[in-house]
């Protein structure tokens, strides 16, 4: 591996994924220095600085990860695995590097150094599952894969929902599937599948499952989900009050630097760079703005599945896929959760929530799908129109 | 077929990462949709939301007009008030996170934010701070409050001082939502002085319907509720003004959105010369229970008006106090009554009105000479003089009858003149009718006639005795002090009834005049120049050398008359005792009449012993106040002022506990003092009920059948 190291690799990149990574991350900078801009907490209204260094430091990453070639990095994906794992574990057990916070045991601290488990795993998980998957001659059409993918995400997903991190849940659990889907797992197990996940969750929802109870926040997420109004100044206060933000916003925003709503702290000062920052930007740009802003994400969208597609391999696929679902999966759930259509899960928006360990961790996947890209080995289209494979060309 | 098998498989890997991306595109699509439904669709909701929780609009309170008197110096005044205020709304919103908010259902069912819960878990700590006593702020006034007006803040019902205002700022926020108010109360600096004429202000209730809207429509703090203060409410009454104001979530001020200034009422200046006021309201207390009434007698203005006892409205602001107002309205002196417009009998000083009738119906003359025996008989009654049992008048002219106050002569007359001109009279002169005085209350009071008992008691009959009793001032006739002061204005003028006047202008905030009076006369009586001549004449003779010299006052030429009505009065304890109402009108200077004066007492002796001194010294403190120069207001008077006095003290009549019986004999062997009427009643005084009670109209004496 070390053979490969080679930094003029990184002169192959997909320069538009980077363009549009720098330009998440520059807008992620800027707005969380707007909206924190108004307040005293010298630990807030420096937290566009902090972002800055984990931007650099996610960048170094990022170089470092795609100078490998992604198949030799696969190898290790059972390692990477296991650390999740024990990760994972770690933070459920009273140790004295896991804290609690708000009610979740989310968080791992080394000295200055946090980290989040659950993030760990996300990108495991889709190592290990690209992996795993894509071993020569495997029928994807048997039932032994779909068993086997399950049970690579079984272990983590229950370890996460025991935190409690829904959110995280909510992320692995569609990117599991996309990647089954793509990977030819047949539809009509995932759709039976998904189908049985809904009983599920309706019943846990009204308590009938026994060892899988809502913690009542749970509860009133979802309640308040559906209707903010009902309690207004309690649960669905936060839910109102970012819309209330996003919609005074308009088609052109009031401007940036002006968001009242965060401004006048309507929106709770702790959450408004991080799980709320969409909402102080749509505030400040508007219709129009935000809408430029859902652009650059499908733009990154698509230039992750278009490598999809230009490489052949499918392990590369699977690793491009899952960093693509899991970025989607994130930005949807959390503009979702600031217009109302998701309901509070607590994920954050890449690259530009404030987040260290998330967007260290956000760079270096993309590091992964532009090692899939720079290491790629490209589909010839074949001679003739009838598209054959050529197989001596692997 | 295994090149197809793997191609097939890679195209529909293809296909399926093609699906994917439109999956993400539909996605994006969705929250581009909602994005859409929230900024644009809706934006203007949202809009209004943020407003609603964001914008608050604070009331700016404006201050009251200040009521002066001719000369400008200030009667009723603002004086700044500081009282905290709690913004609900806020208080609400920054209820503990994570504390469920407590609802509760409301009236109209709908569930509301139990306002009562959350204040009464802050409200102990502001009490305890800033040490103001439980019930300024209870959890139900509040309550009260945010259902009607959710978006007013709440007051502390507690006038803050100094050091509490300083506690407050000291240790701010104590509480969020907690703010302090200055609020302009009425002030009156000379305290009790023409109190009924003031009246009082109180709180302005807001009606009940609910004030949804935070606009700037607020209501004033006060609202006069008697007198002056109620009669001139609308030009005291400033413009409330209201600010909009942006604030953040813990309730501090972030932006002025907007400020519509308040405006200041306009001032009103009376008539009421503020020296004269204190010079008869000084004279008055004297003597306990009465009224007197100064007014000039070419314009009607009122000089000053009087009733004592009266209060301090001061008690009044901002509300009074629930002992306070059972002391006042409980007293048996009543001094929330205002004496100088109530009716009372008149008795001698009525006589002036007989007279007049006689020389105008040319009945009599002024040399008419009558002898005045102790009685005459009238019918089956013998109607007596005062001076029965004591002395004897002898025959008399009209001047000397004036001045003597002779019964026997004003009966001759006045049955002479006959119950019809007598009351045409009396009416030209403006008994039984209220003057118009700005401000109500006003009694009319009972000018009697045949045409008037058969309205009110169409089985009666007049007969001469009710001539009788008219022409001595007794019987169904009740005056009130401002009537009689009028009447002696209509004498001492030559012969013009004017309306009397409470306001001489009303100045804007500007200090542009918006109202200026003038004299309004309300009838030319037509009396013929040399019958007022004798009239006045007579007056004269009554200070000069009749029952009215203790009214006099040394270089100063006063005419005047006495007057003493019988009356009686129930005591808390249940008796029933005398309670003269003693009387003496006068009018000065004699050659070029400026003023008259009216003075009654209740409880007194006689009109010469009781009524008379207190208009003397009135006259001649009047007499010696400085002259004022244009435009400007006079100095205060000094306590030496008030120390010179003629000397002549006056009689009160002691409480006797006389039974009506013992009252009534004719043949009673108590001395009568000057001046009494004779009693003419022929029944007990039981069946007058409120005898004494000016509130009742008539009389239940009625003469005999003829």
């Amino acid at each position: 591996m070390i053979m490969d190291f080679n930094p003029k690799k990184i002169f192959n990149q997909s320069w538009t994924l980077f363009f549009c990574a720098m330009a998440l991350c520059a807008i992620g900078i800027l707005f969380i220095k707007s909206a924190q801009s108004g307040t005293e907490i010298v630990s807030l209204n420096t937290a566009w600085e902090s972002q800055l260094h984990w931007m650099g430091l996610g960048f170094l990453a990022y170089f470092f990860v795609m100078m490998f070639d992604f198949r030799k990095i696969i190898i290790l994906a059972p390692h990477f695995y296991c650390v999740s794992l024990v990760l994972l574990i770690l933070v459920l057990l009273p140790t004295p590097w896991s804290k609690e916070i708000n009610n979740s045991k989310s968080w791992l601290f080394f000295g200055s150094f946090h980290i989040q488990p659950s993030e760990v795993a996300k990108v495991s998980l889709i190592l290990l599952l690209a992996y795993v998957l894509s071993f020569p001659k495997q029928d994807h059409r048997k039932i032994i894969y779909l068993i086997i993918s399950l049970a690579i995400l079984g272990v983590p997903l229950l370890l996460v929902l025991k935190q409690p991190d829904l959110g995280s849940a909510m992320v692995m659990l569609p990117v599991t599937f996309i990647i089954m889907f793509i990977v030819g797992i047949p539809k009509r197990y995932l759709i039976s599948l998904i189908l049985a996940g809904c009983v599920f969750c309706v019943a846990v929802y009204n308590d009938f499952v026994p060892g899988f109870k809502l913690k009542e926040y749970q509860k009133k997420r979802l309640t308040s989900f559906l209707d903010p109004e009902a309690d207004a100044r309690g649960s669905g206060f936060m839910i109102l009050q970012m819309k209330t933000a996003i919609g005074t916003g308009g088609t052109w925003g009031k401007g940036y630097g002006n968001s009242t709503q965060n401004k006048l702290g309507y929106l709770p000062r702790n959450v408004a760079h991080t799980d709320a920052i969409f909402a102080v930007v749509a505030e400040e740009i508007g219709f129009v703005g935000s809408c430029s802003i859902l652009f650059l994400f499908t733009i990154m969208m698509g230039i992750i599945i278009r490598i999809a597609t230009r490489t052949t391999e499918l392990s590369g696929r699977i690793l491009c896929i899952g960093v693509a679902m899991i970025i989607f999966t994130h930005f949807f759930q959390n503009i979702g959760m600031t217009v109302g259509v998701m309901p509070i899960t607590g994920i954050p928006l890449p690259f530009i929530s404030h987040g260290g360990s998330f967007l260290i961790i956000t760079l270096s996947a993309l590091g992964i799908v532009q090692s899939v890209w720079i290491h790629r080995k490209s589909y010839q289209p074949p001679a003739n129109a009838a598209g054959y494979y050529n197989p001596s060309r692997k | 077929m295994e090149r197809k098998k793997t191609f097939s498989f890679l195209m529909s890997v293809e296909s399926r990462l093609a699906f994917v991306y439109f999956g993400m595109i539909f996605g994006i699509t969705i929250l581009v949709v909602f994005l859409m439904k929230t900024q644009i669709i809706k934006g203007d909701y949202y809009i209004s939301q943020m407003e609603n929780q964001s914008l608050r609009s604070q009331h700016l309170p404006s201050a009251r007009g200040l009521i002066r008197d001719r000369y400008g110096v200030i009667l009723a005044d603002n004086k700044p008030t500081f009282f905290v205020e709690l913004y609900l709304k806020e208080m609400i919103r920054s209820f503990p996170k994570g504390v469920p908010i407590p609802y509760k259902i409301n009236k109209g069912g709908h569930k509301v934010e139990d306002v009562g819960i959350i204040v009464q878990s802050r409200i102990p700590r502001l009490i305890e701070k800033l040490d103001i006593p439980e019930s300024a702020a209870t959890v139900r006034s509040v309550e009260r409050h945010y259902d009607q007006q959710p978006f007013e803040p709440y007051r502390v019902n507690f006038n803050l001082d100094q050091e509490r205002l300083a506690k407050f700022y000291e240790n701010s926020p104590i509480i969020s939502g907690a703010d302090i108010t200055v609020v302009a109360s009425r002030f009156y600096p000379q305290n009790d002085l023409a109190s009924h004429i003031l009246g009082y202000v109180g709180k302005f209730e807001r009606p009940p319907e609910k004030n949804e809207n935070n606009n700037f429509d607020f209501a004033p703090e006060f609202i006069g509720k008697q007198g002056i203060e109620k009669y001139f409410d609308q030009y005291l009454q400033g413009e409330e003004g209201g600010r909009m104001i942006r604030v953040n979530t813990k309730g501090f001020i972030e932006e002025k959105v907007s400020e519509h200034p308040a405006l200041p009422g306009g001032d009103v200046y009376l008539t009421i010369d503020g020296r004269m006021q204190q010079i008869v309201e000084n004279a008055l207390k004297s003597v306990g229970r009465g009224a007197a009434v100064l007014v000039d007698v070419y314009t009607g203005e009122i000089l000053a008006m009087a009733s004592i006892p009266s209060f301090d409205p001061n008690a009044f602001v901002p509300a009074i106090s629930r002992n306070d107002w059972a002391r006042l309205n409980n007293d048996s002196n009543t001094p929330l009554f205002d004496r100088s417009v109530s009716a009372y009998p008149p008795g001698s000083i009525f006589k002036p009105v007989i007279a007049l009738a006689a020389l105008e119906t040319g009945k009599a003359k002024g040399d008419t000479v009558i002898d005045c025996t102790q009685g005459m008989q009238i019918g089956n009654h013998f109607f007596k003089c005062w001076s029965f049992g004591k002395q004897y008048l002898g025959p008399m002219n009209m001047r000397r009858a004036i001045a003597m106050s002779a019964n026997v002569y004003f009966y001759v007359i006045g049955l002479r003149a006959g119950p019809e001109a007598i009351y045409q009279t009396g009416k030209k002169l403006g008994f039984g009718e209220s003057t118009g005085l700005e401000i109500a209350n006003e009694m009319a009071g009972v000018m009697p006639g045949p045409g008037w008992l058969k309205k009110m008691y169409p089985k009666d009959f007049w007969g001469a005795g009710y001539t009788a009793n008219t022409s001595i001032g007794q019987g169904f006739v009740l005056v009130t002090p401002l009537q009689m002061a009028m009447m002696t204005s209509t004498i001492a003028n030559g012969g013009t009834l004017y309306k009397p006047n409470l306001v001489s202008k009303i100045v804007d905030v500007n200090g542009q005049v918006v109202v200026q009076s003038k004299p309004v006369i309300k009838n030319e009586t037509g009396f013929k120049m040399e019958n007022l001549k004798v009239i006045r004449e007579g007056m004269l003779q009554v200070v000069e050398n009749g029952t009215g010299g203790k009214g006099g006052v040394p270089g100063i030429k006063i005419a005047g008359k006495t007057g003493t009505a019988q009356a009686w009065r129930r005591l808390p304890s249940g008796a029933i005792v005398k309670d003269n109402k003693t009387w003496f009108i006068s009018f000065a200077p004699f050659d070029k009449p400026k003023y008259a004066l009216v003075v009654m007492v209740e409880g007194g002796v006689s009109g010469g012993a009781t009524s008379a001194p207190v208009a003397g010294q009135i006259w001649n403190q009047i007499f010696s106040l400085p002259e004022v120069k244009l435009g400007e207001a006079p100095e205060p008077l000094s306590p030496e002022f008030f120390t010179q006095t003629t000397g002549v003290q006056a009689q009160l009549a002691p409480e006797q506990a006389t039974t009506p019986e013992s009252a009534l004999n004719p043949a009673g062997t108590e001395a009568l003092p000057i001046d009494t009427i004779p009693e003419e009643i022929s029944e007990p005084p039981k069946k007058q009920e409120k005898s004494g009670d000016p509130k009742s109209k008539i009389r239940g004496a009625r003469g005999l059948r003829m």
